[in-house]
């Protein structure tokens, strides 16, 4: 290799090994267990957010570690992606859910009826398959549950 | 060119690109585009969900009679999503006004059961069962995935992205993304896997959340006869061979119920208050 090269390769900076895959558990809890099965025993449980060090990915079941100890925990219960909860990620960004909303909510009106129509039209035409209910979404949307009336279920059958 | 001037060609590139290579994003940075990421991939996925949700409500109607079953139902959906869901998803429960029992999970967090899913089962851990394993298809997104198939964006649509604020990449292709949705609830069904594969997670689900993981069992079992009248196993994969496999994973898992008898005298209370076969 000529000296130049070389020079050259020296500068550049070297990866510092190769890490292992970090991710976060999104469940609300989430134990790391001894063995890779749900029935085994907890070496340590993790809060929503928590971040992992993944060892071994072996369908259901990955091996990790957090600080100074190994376990397996579902996948089901871990991502790549820092938990943001639905009304965070609406707030933090201008590409938003909220913004998104708004549009929806404002042009509701206007979809419920034209698209509604349209929808009505195509699907005597033959050409859309079923007719869209937009009025009965909004009410599904706009169904919640008072977070009290949810604890006091979760908190009358000793519920997680 | 002569060596020496080259030699110092290479140096000076060589200081001028090492530091940008090895310059790492500001971690707060780094997590604001995160989120602004996942946000466009949520509305996206929103978007979609909404149109698909919206039909089978034209397809079935929206059961609105008893209110406590309504509340009901979302109180267990809400008790499994608080601890298993996507925390960046709202998810919404809903029944349908059908007898045939049934239910479905549209991108999003949209949930439906129908009137005859919530007249099938016999208990609260037998209904989270069903919820979670509608979570799961939702969580692991199965129908959203395989009508919105995820490509590799270029450098060029990331620009154009950019400067559309984050315009959905959905497009034009909407109405066939939700045409393919609807196929996949009112026909094809996910699959045998993706449906194996959601009865598991919602064993872990619902253990997780301090309900019986084996409770979805019974309800395979009484689907597997009510398919018999219905278009249930049009959609689904033989129940036997859903019921098999169910079986081998709790036990591969140690999964056992661990509800205690006051525990369950309370969900039975609830239940049976709410769920009155004669009350829907």
């Amino acid at each position: 290799m000529k000296p130049a090269i070389l020079m050259l390769l020296l500068c550049l900076p070297v990866p510092n090994g190769v890490a292992a895959e970090t991710m976060y558990v999104q469940a609300q809890k989430a134990g790391v267990l001894a063995e890779a099965k749900s029935g085994a025993a907890a070496v340590t449980e993790l809060a929503r957010g928590a971040s992992v060090s993944v060892l071994e990915k072996n369908g259901l079941w990955y091996k990790v570690q957090v600080e100074n100890k190994q376990g397996f925990i579902s996948r089901l219960f871990l991502s790549p992606n820092k938990p943001v909860g639905a009304a965070e990620l609406a707030k933090a960004n201008d590409v938003s859910l909220e913004k998104a909303n708004r549009r929806r909510s404002s042009s509701f009106a206007a979809t419920a009826s034209t698209r509604g129509l349209q929808a009505d039209e195509r699907v005597r035409q033959g050409r859309e398959m079923y007719q869209a209910d937009f009025r009965a979404l909004q009410k599904v949307e706009k169904y919640e549950i008072p977070a009290d009336r949810l604890q006091l279920f979760r908190k009358q059958a000793g519920l997680e | 060119m002569n060596t020496l001037p080259r030699f110092f060609a290479l140096l000076l590139a060589a200081a001028l690109i090492g530091p940008a290579c090895s310059t790492t994003p500001d971690p707060a940075e780094k997590d604001a585009m995160e989120r602004e990421r996942l946000a466009r991939e949520v509305d996206d996925e929103l978007l979609v969900g909404r149109e698909i949700a919206s039909r089978l409500l034209g397809r079935f109607q929206h059961y609105e009679k008893n209110r406590a079953a309504i509340e009901y139902v979302n109180l267990v959906g809400a008790t499994l999503a608080a601890q298993n869901g996507r925390p960046e998803l709202r998810y919404r429960f809903a029944i349908l006004d059908s007898d045939d029992p049934n239910a479905f999970a549209c991108p999003g967090g949209f949930i439906f059961v129908t009137k005859g899913l919530l007249k099938l089962v016999k208990n609260e851990s037998e209904l989270a069962g069903v919820l979670g394993h509608e979570i799961a298809h939702v969580n692991e997104k199965h129908m959203y995935s395989t009508i919105v198939p995820k490509r590799e964006v270029s450098t060029s649509e990331t620009f154009v992205r950019l400067l559309s604020r984050g315009k959905s990449e959905i497009g034009s292709n909407l109405a066939q993304i939700v045409d393919n949705g609807m196929k996949m609830l009112m026909e094809s069904g996910y699959g045998k896997e993706k449906e194996h594969a959601s009865d598991q997670a919602a064993a872990l689900y619902t253990k997780s959340s301090g309900y019986d993981p084996m409770a979805l069992l019974p309800v395979l079992e009484r689907l597997k006869e009510a398919s018999k009248s219905s278009k249930l196993s049009k959609t689904h994969p033989p129940f036997d061979e859903r019921t098999a496999s169910f079986q081998a994973f709790l036990k591969e898992n140690d999964l056992k119920s661990t509800l205690s008898a006051s525990r369950q005298q309370v969900m039975e209370a609830r239940f049976l208050a709410v769920l009155k076969k004669e009350a829907l």
